[in-house]
């Protein structure tokens, strides 16, 4: 605080008798106050004491005093259940944003208590350490000063679990009244990419849907494909209004790569009102969306219809353009463009590392595999083919594979079937479709024949104690050799960021993995306005973590921007 | 069914009881709700209600909602002490267009359950007894306005201590001009007579001249040095105080009295002689200069406090002895023993410094409180508490851990100032909790070591406290002041000015008029203690809020039970 000049609101963070006492003096001097306390109630822990020391009197005759002190002071604002979020400076002015749990109780309520009888939900009672039972609705006692009752909420499983937080119980609720429009509103709040998801999401949140300890989880992920086709529907039909940016800011930003993390922050910055350029690499938008999905799984005029949304926000997809080492960051930076995104996707297969893996011609990885077939090139590869892996690109690639007229496809995987990533539904669909799967083998050496891969070495494996990842390490079982026969061999076995894009001296830290290494809660990568999210920083993930990961990209991206 | 609720038809004023059960604290000694249905029978009373919390948010808003449907004209609360809650029930009466002198108070609790809780059915005859008397006195309330007072903005700040200083730099800082009045020929205080201070290790003189540079540059400071209070007069806003150093008294709107404390020398103990046996104090000065090099120290703790006529811990001299015991290790490689009763050593930093005094091989021995070293010859001889028999230290260094005691001028400054002095001498603030820097007298603050001993950082934050509760009332440039005063009538007054030589808060002044000289109260000033009232044989003088109808209805109600 400056002689002259006095700040026209204070903020005080804590309603216990600490903040009360400041918060009073604060406005004694003649400034205004924000008293924000994060239970519903002020007085803090001292309203749950029934003595204080030395003198030994009621403890509310010191909380009660304060509490009614401040609520009726004309200038100190309470905002109880309410979180501090963030808290920018800008001059010399901070600036807070809070986040408001509604209390859930009228003012009709007159303290009845009968509330509390019939309550079935007893959440810890973290003030008793959980000796003893409290409910979810909730006043801090007979001493309630300020907040009077209270119901506290949990955030449903679901939503919890979600990676980007969908209010999946208010969609469902409104898809089951019919408000379709409604619903589709709900779900593109938080993804912006609902169509592509309605497919091919692994939906984690029906995983933990409370329906489905009674019987089976609702079915989330199909809903949101029902109702997003509805809106590619009345896209189709000439009804679907685009949606419009909140402002024109002017500012240019650059977004790396039209895969979903990119297109995410495209989206959220372009609703923000900024002018976003997209440089993809490839003839087409999407990343993995399209180049690696088959279409079978993922329609294209889905996926299209998801994107034409963003462009419809005004975003430019300029496809083709890759960064190389003589198109730079750099480069962007001079064309005017003030924050990067570089959502740059894994690309890069990793290497089996068995003996003959360099030795023979017929390795085809996955991703090339795929994105090949994805780009309309329909040659059969091969007539045996062993696919290596067992997460969706492995399964992919095997059933692409299939459907190419291979006549025969092996998945090996080194675990068994409870261990494996990929989908069961898409494990399902593989074997009924004719996949042949070898659980618990994995490669020893590759066999060729005239500089040709003719088959491989195999040895059967079983599953030893835990491992970091959490799943059981798979051991060799010794002389349990056996051999397949191929003439095409596909790794699956993950990807990692193929970087050689980057000049020499780009001054991005990478980590061991070839990955952008970002802090991960701004997704802020060293380099002062250059953001990364998506495989390219975590390696290969699904399309929901790339969103989220574009959202805390394109918030902090608009706080740099501002 | 009780009897408890409205009532419609009385010939005075409606008044409404409600009567507080303090949780336990009074429904707990006495029957409540006998009480309550007792309160409905008396003369005018139309509304009672028992709470379980009165001062609590739904007492308050009870009381207002009461006021507003029952058209209440006087409330009665029989609950606890004015001291806490008059205010909180006032402002109830106010925010529901009663004027809050229509509020009376009476207390059931410390007056009545605290004190009869071995006899419950006589303790509910007397609250009758008390109501019966609070609501016949309620009858008689009259409205009455708060007086309004102009605050002179500047600060008198008394003691050029750490405390004394870094309030007035603080004030300064706000804006504020500030006299500092200060003893001695320097500033400082006893902080300049100290080496290092704990726990940062940092060489005392360093900070104090800091301080002291800092105090001489600020343009709003005006430093009076070897300067002394002699009379001071006034009231919050508006004291006019005279020193010694000027011809013009001082006014200023407020006054912080900093004055500190002094270290107890210890005549006639442990052979204390200044030079072999040393107080802590005087270690510093030993410490400060070369040459010294003691074989053997031994510290004996609690000398002259925690006994029968200092039973208080002085807080600070476990630290100083642990830091000085440092210092000595390090500086003079002596041994060291520290004897102690108990190691008051709170606080995290705190407590690891007394690890590394452990670490640097300081000995502690614990000693009994009934069996005090003994001190002869250059030995100690002291029982261990917890080897349980005698250990003979010789020493060539006895430091005495003394405490703090009251400065030599705390009486006449209490005198001058009317504030009081607790038990040992030390200043008295308003409330131990709820006004922890204030005085009963509005408008004086205390901090520091005046008021009770305290380390540096103590001192820092009671001077900044001190400060900012200062800065409340010379901000707003004016003060409310309870209207609770005496009121002169002109004509039956007779000028004698037996009242002016009696107010003991000079708040009464003799003005010339045209039918002679008159008494008139300065209403600022008044603390409506009733002196003047009690006095004046014509008659003249009325004490608002206690006039003798009032008193008189109170008294009559208390012998009308039938």
């Amino acid at each position: 605080m400056s002689d002259k000049s006095s700040p026209r609101e204070v903020v005080v963070v804590g309603g216990g008798i600490t903040g009360l006492t400041a918060a009073l003096e604060v406005a004694g001097s003649g400034a205004r106050v924000a008293l924000v306390e994060e239970s519903p109630f002020l007085g803090g822990l001292l309203l749950k004491q029934e003595r204080v020391v030395p003198e030994g009197f009621p403890s509310v005759c010191l909380s009660s005093k304060l509490v009614n002190e401040v609520l009726a002071h004309p200038g100190i604002r309470v905002l109880t259940n309410s979180t501090l979020g963030s808290v920018r400076k800008k001059d010399d002015r901070i600036k807070v944003s809070l986040t408001h749990q509604p209390g859930r109780v009228t003012e009709a309520c007159n303290a009845c208590a009968e509330c509390l009888l019939v309550c079935p939900i007893k959440p810890y009672d973290s003030y008793n350490e959980g000796l003893m039972l409290r409910t979810a609705i909730d006043f801090a006692g007979p001493r309630t000063f300020g907040g009077e009752y209270n119901i506290e909420k949990e955030t449903p499983a679901c939503q919890e679990r979600c990676p980007v937080h969908i209010d999946i119980r208010r969609y469902v609720g409104l898809i089951a009244g019919g408000r379709y429009e409604e619903a589709i509103r709900v779900i593109r709040d938080r993804n912006p990419l609902p169509a592509v998801c309605g497919r091919i999401c692994p939906h984690p949140c029906e995983t933990v849907c409370n329906r489905g300890r009674q019987d089976e989880a609702i079915a989330i992920d199909a809903l949101k494909r029902f109702v997003s086709d509805y809106e590619v529907a009345q896209r189709k039909a000439g009804k679907f209004v685009p949606p419009k940016p909140k402002k024109d800011l002017k500012t240019k930003v650059a977004v790396v790569g039209a895969g979903p993390a990119g297109l995410t922050v495209a989206h959220d910055l372009a609703l923000e009102g900024y002018r976003v350029t997209v440089f993809e690499a490839a003839p087409v938008p999407g990343g993995m969306m399209h180049l690696g999905i088959p279409e079978y799984r993922l329609p294209r005029d889905i996926l299209l219809s998801d994107v034409a949304y963003i462009e419809d926000l005004g975003v430019e997809i300029k496809l083709n353009t890759p960064l190389t080492k003589e198109f730079t960051v750099d480069d962007l930076f001079k064309q005017g463009f003030k924050g990067i995104f570089l959502g740059v996707g894994a690309y890069e297969g990793l290497k089996l590392r068995v003996p003959g893996e360099d030795d023979y011609e017929g390795f085809l990885d996955c991703i090339k595999f795929l994105r090949d077939v994805n780009l309309g090139d329909k040659t059969r590869p091969g007539n045996k083919v062993i696919v290596i892996g067992g997460g969706n690109s492995a399964i992919d690639s095997a059933r692409t594979a299939l459907r190419l007229g291979c006549e025969e496809v092996t998945i090996l995987y080194r675990r068994s079937r409870r261990e494996m990533p990929a989908n069961d539904w898409e494990v399902e669909g593989a074997e009924e479709e004719g996949v042949k799967i070898h659980y618990l083998a994995a490669p020893v050496k590759i066999l060729g024949k005239g500089g040709k891969v003719a088959g491989m070495e195999c040895t059967k494996m079983r599953l030893g104690k835990l491992d970091a990842s959490g799943r059981r390490r798979p051991i060799p079982v010794e002389g349990s050799e056996f051999t397949v026969e191929a003439d095409l061999i596909i790794p699956a076995i993950s990807q990692q960021p193929d970087i050689t894009f980057l000049p020499d001296e780009h001054g991005f830290e990478i980590s061991r993995w070839n990955s952008f290494v970002v802090d991960e809660r701004t997704m802020a990568t060293n380099r002062p306005g250059i953001y990364a999210g998506g495989d390219g920083v975590t390696g290969p993930a699904t399309v929901i973590e790339a969103i989220r990961a574009g959202h805390i990209a394109a918030d902090s991206m608009k706080e740099y921007l501002s | 069914m009780s009897k408890q609720g409205r009532k419609d038809t009385v010939n005075g004023p409606r008044i409404g009881v409600f009567v507080c059960n303090c949780g336990t604290n009074i429904a707990g000694f006495l029957d409540a709700k006998t009480v309550a249905d007792y309160a409905s029978g008396l003369p005018n009373v139309i509304f009672v209600r028992e709470n379980l919390y009165s001062c609590s948010e739904a007492g308050i808003n009870d009381i207002r909602q009461a006021i507003t449907d029952n058209k209440l004209e006087r409330v009665v609360v029989a609950a606890c002490t004015p001291r806490t809650h008059e205010p909180t029930f006032r402002a109830a009466c106010e925010d529901a267009g009663l004027n809050p002198y229509y509020f009376e108070f009476v207390n059931i609790r410390e007056h009545c359950s605290w004190v009869h809780k071995e006899d419950r059915e006589a303790a509910t005859e007397k609250a009758k007894d008390l109501i019966r008397m609070g609501v016949a006195r309620a009858a008689y309330l009259e409205p009455m306005e708060p007086i309004i007072g102009d605050v002179t903005k500047r600060a008198l700040v008394i003691g050029g201590g750490i405390s004394g200083m870094t309030a007035s730099l603080e004030l300064a800082r706000r804006g504020f001009e500030v006299v500092l009045v200060e003893k001695q020929k320097q500033l400082g205080g006893l902080l300049r007579a100290v080496n290092w201070i704990y726990p940062h290790e940092k060489p005392a003189a360093e900070y104090v001249k800091g301080l002291v540079g800092r105090v001489g540059k600020a343009r709003r400071i005006k430093v009076l040095k070897s300067s002394e209070v002699t009379e001071v007069k006034g009231y919050i806003g508006n004291y006019i105080v005279s020193v010694t150093s000027l011809k013009e008294p001082v006014t200023a709107g407020i006054i912080i009295l900093a004055t500190g404390a002094e270290v107890l020398v210890p005549e006639g103990q442990y052979g204390f002689d200044s030079k072999r046996a040393v107080t802590q104090l005087q270690l510093e000065g030993l410490l400060a200069k070369p040459g010294t090099r003691p074989k053997n120290v031994v510290m004996i703790g609690c000398v002259g406090s925690r006994m029968r006529d200092r039973l208080y811990c002085s807080r600070i001299c476990c630290m100083t002895a642990i830091k000085n015991a440092i210092l000595i290790r390090k500086k003079w490689k002596s041994d060291v023993t520290m004897l102690y009763r108990d190691l008051m050593c709170y606080g995290i930093k705190n407590e690891s410094l007394l690890m590394d005094a452990k670490e640097a091989g300081v000995r502690f021995v614990n000693y009994p409180d009934d069996a005090p070293p003994l001190a002869e010859k250059g030995e100690v001889k002291v029982t261990s508490a917890i080897l349980g028999r005698e250990m003979v230290l010789p020493y060539d260094l006895l430091v005495l851990e003394t405490p703090l005691v009251p400065a030599g001028t705390n009486e006449a400054l209490s005198r001058m100032l009317k504030v009081p002095l607790d038990e040992y001498g030390f200043f008295l603030e308003a409330h131990v909790k709820l006004r922890p820097l204030d005085f009963a007298t509005d408008g004086i603050f205390v901090c520091g070591t005046a008021r009770w001993p305290a380390g540096i950082q103590e001192c820092i934050e009671q001077a900044l406290g001190a400060a900012s509760r200062a800065s409340t009332f010379l901000e707003s440039g004016r003060v409310k002041v309870e209207p609770i005063v005496s009121f002169i009538t002109e004509e039956d007054c007779r000028g004698c000015g037996l009242c002016v030589a009696l107010c003991p808060y000079g708040a009464i002044e003799l003005i010339e008029t045209e039918a002679g000289e008159k008494a008139r109260t300065i209403d600022v000033a008044c603390k409506g203690c009733g002196t003047c009232g009690a006095t004046c044989y014509r008659g003249a003088i009325t004490m608002k809020h206690y006039s003798d109808e009032q008193l008189t209805a109170q008294i009559r109600a208390a012998f009308e039970k039938e």
